[in-house]
């Protein structure tokens, strides 16, 4: 054998051993991987399982909050019979819910449906520009703003009743109201005198305006009954208080 | 014969007891650069088949080639377009007929002694 076929060996055997363990080590790594992006579509799948059940278990304890909320109207019923203390007392809470959004109301107000632009995107506009084009929570929020200054004792936007602390916000590509999901178009309703709150959409500089320069559908229907849902979430007040006024009395 | 023999069971063992993860990202990177060097490897045994090896033609090769096919990859990840592509059939076709040549020539030397 001479020196340069043992030099050609040598140098042949230790690239190949290189390259052996690369490979070796690059199938062990691409078989890890791919069971690594398997397990993670699988623990998707499990997730989605377990939210379907998630909504199931919370229809049943919607059906359960009805059910007890009939009992309570009846031993409320069955209380405002009994004394006439208890009969104002009543009355009282039920203002209160009222005011509080925690029961369905009806009367007569208006029914604005806002969708999104027909225009069809500017190819040349940048991205902020095109944005205007579709309905944003900065638009809903501005849209309660207007019919409560006009007047609107209570909204709900896609059946969402809206009440003091509720979130109006853009999550990605939807908007959460009450932190519910929902997309366009969006039905507001309120309840108040129609010809105000209609006017209030309709006046120069109003809503209809304001939304139709960018091809925003503005819709208005007065009714004499539109119906708002009830809030359906918890209202729990951890930090707020009321301050007694010390000067007497109780603040009124 | 006997050095890559040698060299390839010394590589899995190696490999085998090491145990190194290559993460995803940069498996395409590694594969090509395994094709790259297989391809100089096959050429490296058909030539010293042939007896005309020659080391600084073999390792300079064997270098060149993996980082030119690396940054082809890097070169269309940045592009957009899969360059990838160029090196796995380039490299797969040179495999090949590489392969040939190296049985033609064990064929041609079996021939010569007889055993065929």
């Amino acid at each position: 054998m001479s020196k340069r076929h043992i030099k050609a060996q040598l140098a042949l055997g230790i690239v190949c051993a290189i390259l052996a363990f690369v490979i070796t080590t690059q199938l062990s790594s691409v078989r890890k991987n791919v069971a690594v992006e398997s397990s993670k579509a699988q623990r998707a799948e499990e997730l989605a399982l377990e939210l379907g059940k998630e909504k199931e278990k919370n229809a049943d304890l919607y059906l359960q909050l009805y059910s007890a909320q009939n009992d309570l109207n009846q031993y409320r019923a069955q209380a405002e019979d009994s004394s006439d203390y208890a009969k104002i007392m009543s009355e009282q809470l039920k203002r209160s819910e009222v005011l509080a959004g925690l029961t369905e109301v009806e009367g007569a107000g208006i029914i604005l449906t806002l969708s999104d632009s027909t225009y069809p995107s500017i190819s040349g506009a940048t991205v902020i520009e095109n944005e205007a084009l579709i309905i944003h929570d900065s638009d809903l929020r501005l849209a309660i703003t207007e019919l409560a200054a006009a007047g609107a004792e209570a909204y709900s936007i896609n059946g969402q009743r809206i009440i003091s602390t509720t979130p109006i916000r853009c999550v990605g590509p939807v908007i959460t109201v009450n932190e519910q999901k929902m997309a366009p178009p969006y039905e507001i309703c309120a309840i108040g005198e129609p010809k105000t709150l209609e006017a209030a959409v309709n006046m120069r500089g109003g809503l209809r305006d304001l939304f139709g320069s960018v091809g925003i559908g503005v819709e208005v229907k007065t009714s004499d009954k539109v119906k708002i849902e009830r809030y359906t979430g918890t209202v729990n007040y951890k930090y707020a208080v009321p301050v007694i006024n010390e000067s007497g009395g109780d603040g009124q | 014969m006997s050095g890559v023999i040698i060299g390839v069971v010394v590589g899995v063992v190696v490999a085998a007891l090491t145990n190194i993860h290559i993460p995803s990202a940069y498996s395409l990177y590694v594969a090509i650069g395994i094709l790259a060097a297989m391809d100089s490897v096959c050429g490296g045994i058909s030539a010293s088949i042939s007896k005309n090896f020659n080391l600084k033609i073999f390792l300079t090769g064997l270098f060149f080639n993996s980082i030119v096919a690396i940054a082809l990859v890097y070169l269309g990840k940045s592009l957009g377009v899969d360059l990838s592509l160029a090196a796995v059939v380039v490299f797969g076709s040179r495999i090949i007929q590489n392969f040939a040549i190296i049985r033609r020539l064990l064929l041609n030397k079996l021939e010569k002694k007889g055993k065929i």
